[in-house]
Formats: structure tokens, sequence, C-alpha cells
């Protein structure tokens, strides 16, 4: 796994995907941070696991069925109340088509 | 009416039902603490004085007319502020849910409520409870009760401070990696992570949803018992809450553990602090000398745990925040005109969240993304199953496992030794409860030399709580009392608190 290295180019790209502004400067800082886990997080390369297949939740139940019931648990304005903008029964954001 | 130092969840619910106390006077009780004691411990972020008051009379009006066995009857309990309580402010100790009010109960207050407990506040957490200190809440850091210059454990800090300073009876935390367990050993509490699936997460903010769980934080085994028996069971609105039968866990409390057996985990023994270490071993010999048998038991991959456990609850947690985007509620940055949507996103969640939020989603995105899922986020899948089998092998011939809660006792806030990466490493010992999904408990067992407490840990199978209970009041019976231990924590407790 030596290849592997989290720098500032790998760190802004992943903000970018995550959406979180980050500056060059900050980039480089956390790269640093975020490396130093990432070392630590290789034990994880130790150990064999060709051969075991991967447990990405702790039951095994299926997902349960219920009555097909319409409910209105919140109306449109209880959707509304906690938005930092909103006009006419909807939500305001930026211009996103020309 | 009892003094607040001498009294139990239990004892106050008796009480109330009975109509020797009301659940008012109670409240007030509490109430006054809080007003008195907290701007020393900071452990509440939103106290709703009228509102409490008022709902502590609607618990003596059913009394009144008639209604009897109130489980929580009158009993003041505080709330993580990750749990949503209807028309409250619910910031996840974050700034970018700015003022957010939700619009219902969470399962779990909706069950405190119909069950007669009185909520008597928010309490404080790490920041969406990605920490183990209280020292990233955006109301500034919440103090150890036993030693103010000293953190509460985290990122339940505030439910466990609270609890420990008798600010409310019980406090409902979160458990994601250790959240309930951690500040409960740090703080002299009992803490119970129940097994994946016992309690709805409906109403939860959610930060690792495979490895959530609701559990309470009390002062003594049995109340624990009486809380989970209140909060547990399936729920229409969460998936992944489980139709599971609930035990007698107050009976379970009574019963006796002799010619039963325990497993002790030699390799956690190592590397803790030398009074850890003897607070175990002095657990193990009281329970033998209870006439139960010690197995001493090795794990292969138990050291990988907590590496996994990151890398999953990061991931998980990259996905579950993309939510926070400052349109639908929470906070928004203010933007020049023409700024894009993608602008606004962005600058919303650069402003919203702090350091080691923003530090976990950028890490869990890296690990999602393509070219290191494989490497990652897969693998980490793949070694939680070894964790989990070799647990859960481990518990299929023994009653239950007794380890340490943490390597050490709380530390002072704003240690600089303790960067993220050594705090992450805290955790050795409460992460694979999570990723196996099983039940744990963390209770006091005396006080290190500065006077802190220390926690030992029961981990049990899956859906076998009461192992907990049971073993947990076994030890509990024989454990040193935090309060008649000399010196200091006692003394600085009360010079502060009362």
């Amino acid at each position: 796994m030596s290849e592997i290295k989290i720098d500032a180019q790998a760190v802004q790209n992943a903000a970018r995907l995550a959406r979180i502004a980050i500056c060059e400067q900050e980039a480089i800082e956390l790269a640093k941070e975020l490396d130093e886990v990432r070392v630590w997080i290789d034990q994880l390369q130790q150990v064999d696991v060709e051969a075991i297949a991967p447990l990405i939740h702790p039951n095994h139940q299926q997902t349960p069925t219920r009555a097909d019931i319409a409910e209105t648990p919140i109306n449109r304005e209880q959707a509304l109340a906690n938005s930092p903008q909103t006009a006419d029964g909807h939500f305001v954001v930026p211009r996103v088509v020309g | 009416m009892s003094t607040i130092e001498h009294q139990t969840l239990i004892a106050v619910a008796e009480d109330v039902n009975q109509g020797r106390s009301s659940a008012l006077e109670i409240a007030e009780q509490h109430l006054e603490r809080i007003e008195r004691i907290d701007s020393k411990i900071n452990a509440f972020v939103d106290v709703d004085r009228d509102q409490t008051l008022h709902s502590a009379r609607a618990v003596d009006n059913a009394i009144a007319k008639g209604q009897r066995n109130l489980p929580l009857a009158g009993v003041p309990i505080s709330i993580k502020d990750l749990i949503a309580v209807q028309n409250r402010p619910l910031r996840a100790g974050s700034k970018i849910l700015g003022d957010y009010r939700p619009a219902h109960d969470a399962t779990v207050v909706s069950k405190l409520k119909a069950a007669g407990a009185v909520i008597i506040g928010k309490v404080s957490l790490d920041e969406f409870a990605m920490g183990s200190t209280n020292e990233s809440a955006s109301s500034g850091p919440v103090r150890n009760p036993w030693s103010l210059d000293s953190v509460p454990g985290g990122s339940s800090g505030g439910s466990a401070a609270a609890v420990s300073a008798k600010m409310g009876l019980a406090s409902l935390g979160t458990d994601t990696g250790g959240s309930v367990r951690l500040p409960a050993a740090f703080c002299g509490a009992v803490g119970v992570k129940p097994t994946y699936g016992r309690v709805s997460r409906s109403g939860v903010v959610a930060y690792a949803s495979s490895l959530d769980q609701v559990g309470p934080i009390t002062l003594n085994v049995r109340d624990a018992a009486r809380l989970l028996s209140a909060i547990a069971g399936p729920c229409d609105h969460d998936s992944t809450s489980v139709d599971q039968p609930i035990d007698d866990w107050a009976l379970a409390c009574e019963q006796r553990i002799e010619s039963m057996r325990f497993g002790v985990v030699v390799d956690w023994l190592e590397r803790l602090q030398p009074s850890v270490a003897d607070a175990v071993n002095q657990a193990a010999q009281a329970l033998c000398d209870a006439g139960a048998q010690r197995v001493d038991i090795t794990l292969e991959h138990d050291h990988l745990a907590v590496p996994a456990y990151y890398v999953i609850a990061m991931s998980e947690a990259s996905t579950n925040l993309a939510r926070y985007d400052g349109v639908r509620y929470g906070r928004r940055a203010q933007l020049e005109a023409g700024a894009s949507l993608d602008q606004l996103y962005a600058r919303s969640r650069a402003e919203g969240f702090g350091p080691e939020v923003r530090r976990r989603i950028i890490l869990g995105t890296w690990a999602l993304s393509s070219g290191y899922y494989d490497a990652y986020y897969d693998r980490a899948c793949r070694v939680r199953r070894l964790v989990r089998d070799e647990l859960t092998a481990a518990l299929s011939h023994v009653d239950v496992l007794l380890g340490p809660t943490a390597p050490r006792t709380a530390w002072k806030i704003g240690d600089t030794q303790m960067d993220p990466l050594t705090t992450y490493q805290m955790d050795i010992f409460t992460t694979a409860a999570n990723l196996a999904g099983l039940p744990a408990m963390s209770l006091p067992w005396g006080r290190d030399d500065q006077g802190l407490p220390i926690g030992v840990q029961l981990h049990a199978g899956p859906w076998r709580e009461a192992n907990l209970f049971q073993w947990g009041t076994a030890l509990e019976a024989a454990a040193p009392s935090l309060e008649a231990l000399p010196k200091s924590a006692r003394d600085l407790r009360e010079i502060n608190c009362d």
C-alpha cells in the first residue's frame, strides 16, 4: 500500500466531493494530519481478508414491510419552518438554470 | 421527599407513583440544582423551566386520576442534544443546525414521556457525537464533576456529567464507538450500549447508522435496567430496530452468578494505566469470590477493531452528514451576488462544521472514493466481520467478558498530547461492541490516585442485556464505593456542586 498517500491534492478532491470549501493552506495542513491517520489505518493491510465477506451491517434481517397507508408526518409549513430562506411555499436556492 | 444526594431513579418513581413525592417537587429540586451548579460544569445546552414544570404537573395529574405503575413516574431525565425533542432546539453540538427545531419527538423521547419521565433539558456533546472529550461542542467544553479541569469523556459528556453531578437522575446518550460508556467511566456513572436494533434510532441525528445506538446513563445498574426497559423495542419508523423479546431486566439484576463463567481477554490488561489494571483485576477477583469461574481468552483480531471502526464510522458519517446543506434547515453562508448552488453548499458546510467534523467527513469521503474504496472501506468491513465473529464466538463460551472501559482515566481539558490520533486510540476497548452490534456496559470501580473514577466494562452476546444487568449488579455490590473513598473527588464535588 506504500504508493497510497493523502496529499494536498487528495484532500482538495475529497473536500470538493464532500462540498466543503477549503483553502490551499488548510489542504496542506489537513493532508499532514489525515495521512498520519491513514498510516495508522494501514494496520488493516496486515491481515488477509481475501476469503472474508464484508460485513456492512450487524443485523441480518430483511427490510420489514408495512401496510401501504399514506401518512402526513409533517405539513408544508412545518417542512419549511426550519429553512434559512423560503418564498411562496418553496425553499430558495441560487439560480441553477439560465 | 428525599434529598438529591440519596435519590435513585427507581425510588423516585416509586415515591411519585405512591404519592409520597410529587413530580413537581422533584422537578423543581433538580431545576434549582442545575441553576446553581451548571455554570461550573456546562453540561446543559437547553433548559425550559416552564415546559419541565408543565410536564411534571401532567404526571402528578395522571397519578391523581388513578394512574399507577408508571415506570419512570416523575423521574427527571436529560437528553443528549443529538436526540429530537419536539419544538426544542436541536443543535448536535454544531453551529450548522442553527436554530433547528424538530417537528416530532424521537421515539425514545415519546417512550420516556409515556413512562412518566420529565424531560429536564438537553445536554452537551462533542459535535455530531464525534469525539471522546466533549471539547468540540459549539457550546464549549463540559467539565468533569469529579475534577473540574478534566474532560468528562465523550461524546455523551454532558449526559454523564449531568448524571454524576445529580442534575437529573438519568440521561439518554448515544454510543457509536463508546460514546455512552467512555463518559460514564470518566464520570463514575453506569452506561449501557444495547444490542444494535434494540432501541429505535428514529429522531436521532445519524452519525454512523450501522453503529449508532441510544443508551442510558444512570448512577446504578438497576436504574439503567429500568430506563432501558422503557426505551427498548421495535419501532415502525426505524427499519433497523428489531422485534426481539425483552427480558425482565429488573429480575436479571437479582440473579446470582455463582458457578457461571466470565471471560477476561488477557490482551486487554496490557498497556493500561496501573490503577485501571488494578481495578479490572480486583473486579475479576470479586466475581471469583462470588463463586463465578474465570476463563482467560485471547482474541487475534481485536487490535484491528479501532482502525476498522474509524474507517467505517467516517465513511458512514460522510454520507449521513451530506444532508446539512444550508437549504432545508440550519445555517446558510452569506454569499456574494451571483454565487452558485455549489458555492452555497461548500461555504455553508465549511462555516457550519467544526474542525473534527470536517476532518472526518473528508477522510470518509476519501475512503469511499474511486481508487481507495477497496483498500479502505471494503477492507474495513471485512475486518469488521473477523472482529464480530471472534467476539461472538468468545461470548458463546462465557456469559460476559470483563475488561476495562478505557486504558486510562480522564485527562485534562486542552491536553495537547491528546491529538486526534492519540484520542482515537482511547476507544480501543469500546469500538468492537459497535462493530459487532453487541451489548456492553461500563460501571464504576473506584478511583485512581488523582481521585478520578475508573470504569470497568462488560460485554455480552447479542440480545443478552440480561447478562449485563445480572453481572453488573454483582460487580456493583463488590465495587469500592465512590463516595466512601477518602480524599479529593468527593470533597471537590461537594464543594463545587452543593
